[in-house]
């Protein structure tokens, strides 16, 4: 009954990080933008400033990069590894099309870019979020009960 | 001296890839301190300027070859892999690097609003190396300015070394007098945030800022006793020094042509001459690495109507006769 419960709860997290996720990303790239346009801050001094001011897994992910990019060459190859395995692919795919894009183009065409991927994102957020409500607690609810159930079955 | 020297060539060459790299130490000791420059163009093997020769770089007696993915490389590093942070100076076809060498570029470039977005492909890299001079200037500012400081134009063909001339003049003056220096480029100090490579005494730096908008603010904000900058190259340079000038403040300032005459065939430069405020020419002379320093001092008492220019020693710009002075350098 334990195991299956901790399935169905660990089903259900694995929703509510996702989502979490997304939002984390998409708050890292709105204030990313606003370091390049504003103060048009080399990348390190931005993924730096990220790193110390968003949460969850785009902190994790920024303070990956960072480290990563102690070595001048380039880690775009590795950017799917460092997401973690919460994101689904079409959402790893955006994040990894907008770092390896990153610093490319002046301020103008860089923000237009990291504005797209912010409306991409959004979209994925909403969709996180439905299937959040539609499937987080139903996961956890369907864990425990099958925990049950076999309980029952094996008394 | 020699070291100062063979450490920049070291930082310089630290933007190439490995390969490149490597190449670059095909150079001796003594060839590397005196090299002027690296230029690399795809498809072609890099080649250093040393002595006024053009000397190709090999590895283990081999030819190399560039690629443009080694010339995106050196950009890449220059920028720290940041195109918005210095599109401003790629906009002008060159990146100034922290330690003061301006890596110049040409290339397929991306035009939005007239300003370069970004550049597609780069065909080929020039970097100038920065070598600190400290004390070049001590003899020529001694000979020069026995009765203080007048305004100075200082004049060379391009690679003549003016920007290393003035960087060390607004050291040696900022000793005794108030110098605010326009650093346009960043590569007067080669400062960012609270970074120099270069010694400049206690001069007190604009950078990054168009010549135009920072002299007109250092004159408001810093009281300057001498405002420095570099390579007047434009109508609105010229516009603004005529406009600022004799306000309290003199202005040491560098031009490139490559003969002390050619001043005056150059429409902004001969309205910098006519304008009457520079009362010193400093022309420097670069004989393959070997510099000769020349001031051409202006006599405002010698009547040019009657005279003309019979000093085989002076020359006739504008209106004014400028008497030619030889300088020693402490080389």
């Amino acid at each position: 009954m334990v195991s299956c419960s901790a399935i169905g709860i660990s089903a259900g997290r694995h929703y509510k990080q996702r989502t979490d996720g997304i939002r984390s990303f998409i708050d890292a790239f709105r204030l990313a933008k606003a370091e390049i346009v504003f103060k048009n801050l080399p990348l390190a001094d931005v993924y730096k400033e990220l790193e110390s001011q968003c949460s969850g897994m785009a902190k994790d992910f920024f303070k990956k990069i960072r480290q990563k990019a102690q070595n001048p060459k380039s880690f775009t190859e590795d950017l799917g590894d460092m997401l973690g395995s919460d994101l689904k692919e079409p959402e790893r795919a955006e994040i990894t099309n907008i770092m390896s894009v990153m610093g490319r183009y002046d301020s103008t065409n860089q923000a237009e870019l990291i504005d797209k991927s912010i409306l991409r994102l959004e979209e994925y957020y909403k969709q996180a979020q439905e299937e959040l409500a539609k499937n987080g607690k139903l996961s956890s609810a369907f864990g425990v009960t099958c925990g049950i159930v076999i309980a029952v079955l094996l008394l | 001296m020699r070291s100062d020297f063979s450490k920049a060539y070291l930082s310089a060459v630290n933007y190439l890839p490995d390969r490149l790299w490597r190449a670059a130490f095909s150079l001796g000791a003594d060839q590397r301190a005196r090299c002027e420059e690296i230029r690399i163009r795809a498809g072609r093997p890099p080649k250093a300027l040393v002595d006024g020769r053009y000397l190709s770089l090999t590895y283990k007696g081999e030819m190399v070859i560039a690629a443009t993915d080694d010339l995106n490389e050196i950009i890449n590093r220059a920028t720290e892999r940041s195109v918005h942070t210095y599109s401003g100076q790629i906009n002008n076809g060159f990146v100034t690097t922290a330690e003061g060498h301006r890596i110049g570029l040409t290339g397929d470039c991306s035009v939005r609003d007239g300003n370069v977005s970004t550049v597609r492909s780069i065909s080929c890299v020039n970097i100038r190396i920065a070598k600190p001079y400290t004390g070049l200037a001590d003899h020529i500012c001694e000979q020069l300015y026995k009765d203080g400081f007048n305004d100075t134009l200082v004049v060379s063909p391009p690679g003549g070394g003016k920007t290393t001339l003035l960087r060390d003049m607004s050291r040696m003056l900022s000793g005794r007098l108030s110098v605010s220096i326009v650093d346009e480029r960043y590569e007067i100090a080669g400062s960012r945030g609270e970074n120099r490579s270069f010694d400049i005494g206690d001069c007190d730096v604009m950078s990054g800022m168009s010549k135009c908008a920072a002299i007109e603010r250092l004159i408001r904000s810093m009281s300057p006793h001498i405002i420095a900058l570099d390579e007047i190259t434009q109508q609105s340079d010229v516009e603004t020094i005529c406009r600022t000038a004799y306000c309290g403040c003199a202005f040491l300032a560098t031009a490139h042509a490559s003969s002390i005459d050619e001043l005056d065939k150059r429409p902004i430069y001969r309205q910098l001459i006519r304008s009457d405020i520079f009362k010193n020419i400093i022309f420097i002379d670069n004989n393959g690495g070997n510099r000769q320093y020349s001031a051409y001092v202006k006599e405002s008492d010698y009547n040019v109507e009657n005279n003309g220019n019979n000093s085989d020693s002076g020359i006739v710009l504008g209106n004014w006769y400028f008497r030619r002075q030889t300088l020693q350098a402490k080389n």
